[in-house]
């Protein structure tokens, strides 16, 4: 009350300017209040009481200030300055005098809850997944509010879960899609129970079903001790044993897709090897047709026969040559000569001999002035390549020379007949050598009538004979001659094709004046070679020592010691750029050469690792 | 017809593995194996040698002395230098001396079919150019 009265004292004061009482008609002469005293004032001061507002139950409650009072006001927040109506019309301030008359009117914002529901097809169309995300809602109530001169309008919030989906309203969405397939109804379930995001698979198609390709599986086969050598059993079985059989695979079943469309499956391949000419196939079973020795690889299955030989050879038992493997308890003498399109082993010593393995050789003992030879086949096609290389030169020398003539000699008018006698003339005279390299041709062929790579050489073989020997020669025509080039020319192509094929390798004890040739790698196990000529596809390993003579290897060599104290000439040579000669001991006037890059000693060194390159050397010199 | 082959190095164990070698090829015939130059010579004198194999250092000889005598003797005899010396500029001098082929030792049986190729096309271009009034004066006879 009191500061009722001082307030409006003051107001007086400061507008007794403006209402002078000259000014106001019938105005009221006001005089200023000087002293307020609490006695005795009661009985002459207005009441003053201030209006309030409310907000209880959802209404408002407005209560106009009585006399002097203040009415009441609202305050609103930024967040809903849009969204309140007073007497019908927006409020655009923070805060607003109401009265009791005021219609106070707030529109609450809200946001509805809403349930998202996805399909996704699986990449490789077979099943579709179902994802049901939550967007949960917000609902706004006013918070309420006492009687107070100046409302706070505050809201409160809500959050308003969103609902997940029923089962029928998924398998509508399911359904809309047209899908194909089975449909998980636990997955659904789950869905339909979620109350936070969720992906679950809904409907599957059917998934191809991978068949399985048919494979050899060898069978138990028997095995025994050899009562002689007593060395290891002996893998050798009699002609009707089953060596192995096939299981058969599974075939594909073929899938169907979400879509409704089918998924093909490729069909496997099967990994069944080829046959070999030692067995046959009785139903699923793989049965040996003679008695050898089992060989089952990934490409060949078949029994290669052995030819087991208890006493030395010598010449008198002629040129031994087998299609299978050789053994020999014993040693081959001088002027044999041992061949086998298998394994050769022999437990004794070689003597002036040849001894040639397609698929290795072991010779328990050493090797005196002998030819050793695995891989026999690539040797012959080394061998004859040179030979056909020269006859293709030669026929094509022939053809020129044989056209030049004919045009040259069409102007004098010659009979056809005489014409037909050129070829010969010109072999006979000019192309003397011609004749002698086909028969030589020929012989080869004969010396390879064993294998069966020799085939290739048939229609070659076949012309030569028809058209070129003895007299026939004579009457050769420029076609017959362009034909046995066009042969040779394939052949060639066929031959430099061939050439890099299987290795085998050679284990012997020792070499003296032999030679050794392997496409796979040379083993020699005792004392060394001596003035040898060793080759190896593969790499060249010699616990002994290497004296005087070649040694070529395709990869790598190891060698005990090389040369000799008094400087024998002996060279090494690893063909590969990466490859590496390593020598414990080297003598003097030996050579090591790794792709081109040589090094000839004068010093004897130890422990010596040569390279292609420089930066792999290592040496120490000793003397 | 075979290629007779004389062999010329002063280590007794590098003409055993060239022996060993050339008897790979039924082709080449063996004809002498020796170790000297004035050996080499006495041979080439008294076989009709198709190929010499020559290695540059002969004890206290020199192998290319003897290509060189060879080639101005007779150009059809096909020389091969056989050496432990491998590097070009040897193989330039070689050549300039009269040398068809150069085979750095270490030598392979691959080597062995290029001397055997190498010579005959080296016979091959000895070839003379046929005369065609020749062939027909012949044909005209029969």
């Amino acid at each position: 009350m009191l500061k009722s009265l001082a307030r409006l004292g003051k107001w007086i004061r400061n507008h007794q300017d403006r209402y002078s009482n000259e000014d106001c008609q019938g105005s009221v002469n006001i005089q200023p209040v000087e002293e307020l005293s609490s006695e005795g004032t009661e009985s002459n001061i207005l009441p003053q009481i201030d209006g309030s507002i409310s907000y209880l139950n959802g209404n408002f409650q407005i209560i106009d200030p009585v006399e002097f009072g203040s009415y009441p006001s609202l305050t609103i927040p930024d967040t809903l300055r849009e969204h309140v109506y007073v007497d019908g019309k927006k409020v655009s301030r923070k805060t607003i005098v109401v009265s009791s008359t005021s219609i106070i009117r707030v529109e609450l914002p809200s946001i509805p809850p809403k349930t998202e529901i996805s399909i996704s097809v699986s990449e490789d169309r077979l099943s579709v997944s179902m994802a049901v995300v939550f967007h949960h809602g917000l609902r706004f109530t006013m918070r309420p509010f006492e009687s107070t001169i100046k409302g706070p309008l505050q809201l409160d919030e809500t959050i308003v879960p969103a609902a997940a989906p029923s089962i029928e309203e998924l398998r509508e969405v399911l359904q809309n899609h047209s899908f194909k397939g089975d449909i998980d109804d636990l997955a659904l379930q789950d869905l339909s129970e979620a109350s936070h995001p969720i992906r679950k698979v809904v409907l599957r198609g059917k998934s191809p079903v991978v068949g399985t390709p048919s494979v050899i599986k060898p069978a138990p086969l028997p095995s025994g001790y050899d009562p002689l050598g007593r060395l290891r059993p002996l893998k050798t079985i009699k002609a009707g044993t089953i060596i192995c059989y096939i299981q058969e695979g599974t075939p594909p079943i073929a899938g169907i897709d979400v879509y409704g469309n089918p998924v093909p499956v490729r069909e496997p391949k099967d990994q069944l090897p080829s046959l070999g000419h030692g067995v046959t196939r009785f139903g699923n079973n793989i049965i040996a047709v003679r008695s050898g020795r089992v060989s089952i690889s990934m490409i060949l299955v078949d029994v290669i026969p052995q030819l087991v030989l208890h006493d030395d050879i010598t010449p008198n038992g002629g040129y031994i040559s087998f299609d299978g493997d050789i053994v020999v308890y014993g040693s081959v003498q001088d002027g044999s000569r041992v061949k086998a399109s298998g394994n050769v082993v022999i437990h004794g010593g070689v003597y002036g001999s040849t001894i040639i393995g397609e698929h290795g050789v072991t010779i328990h003992g050493g090797c005196v002035k002998s030819t050793v030879l695995a891989g026999w086949a690539q040797e012959f096609y080394k061998d004859i390549l040179p030979l056909v290389q020269s006859l293709i030169g030669m026929l094509e020398l022939l053809e020129q020379d044989l056209s030049r003539v004919l045009e040259h000699i069409e102007a004098k008018g010659v009979t056809d007949v005489k014409r037909g006698l050129v070829a010969g003339i010109l072999i006979e005279q000019h192309h003397v050598e011609l004749l002698p390299l086909l028969n030589q041709l020929l012989a080869h062929f004969r010396s390879t009538s064993l294998h069966q790579l020799a085939a290739r050489i048939e229609p070659i073989v076949e012309t030569i004979q028809s058209k070129w020997l003895g007299i026939l020669y004579k009457h050769l025509t420029m076609p017959d001659i362009h034909k046995l080039t066009t042969l040779l020319v394939k052949y060639k192509t066929y031959i430099e094709s061939t050439i890099s094929g299987d290795t085998a390798s050679i284990v012997i004890e020792s070499a003296t004046s032999s030679r050794l040739h392997s496409t796979g790698n040379v083993d020699v196990t005792g004392f060394g070679t001596y003035s040898s000529a060793i080759e190896s596809g593969g790499a060249i390993s010699v616990k002994g020592l290497v004296r005087g003579g070649f040694l070529i290897a395709k990869h790598a060599m190891e060698l005990q010691e090389l040369g000799s104290e008094m400087g024998a000439e002996t060279s090494a040579k690893v063909l590969d750029s990466k490859g590496m000669i390593h020598v414990r001991l080297r003598h003097s006037n030996t050579l090591l050469d790794v792709a081109g890059r040589r090094d000839r000693s004068l010093f004897t060194q130890k422990n010596v690792h040569f390279g292609g390159d420089a930066k792999h050397d290592r040496k120490s010199v000793t003397s | 017809m075979t290629v007779k082959v004389l062999l010329v190095d002063d280590s007794l164990e590098i003409l055993e593995a060239l022996k060993l070698l050339y008897s790979l090829n039924s082709t080449f015939e063996v004809v002498g194996a020796v170790q000297s130059y004035e050996r080499a010579w006495d041979v080439i004198e008294r076989e009709k040698v198709d190929v010499v194999s020559i290695d540059i250092q002969l004890a206290n000889e020199n192998g290319l002395d003897l290509c060189e005598r060879i080639h101005k003797a007779n150009k059809d005899t096909f020389v091969v230098i056989c050496s432990l010396i491998g590097d070009a500029v040897m193989m330039k001098i070689a050549e300039d001396r009269g040398a068809n082929l150069f085979i750095p030792k270490p030598m392979s049986s691959s080597d062995l079919y290029t001397v055997l190729a190498s010579f005959r096309q080296f016979q091959l271009t000895d070839t003379k150019t046929i005369d065609v009034d020749t062939v027909l004066a012949r044909l005209l006879t029969l």
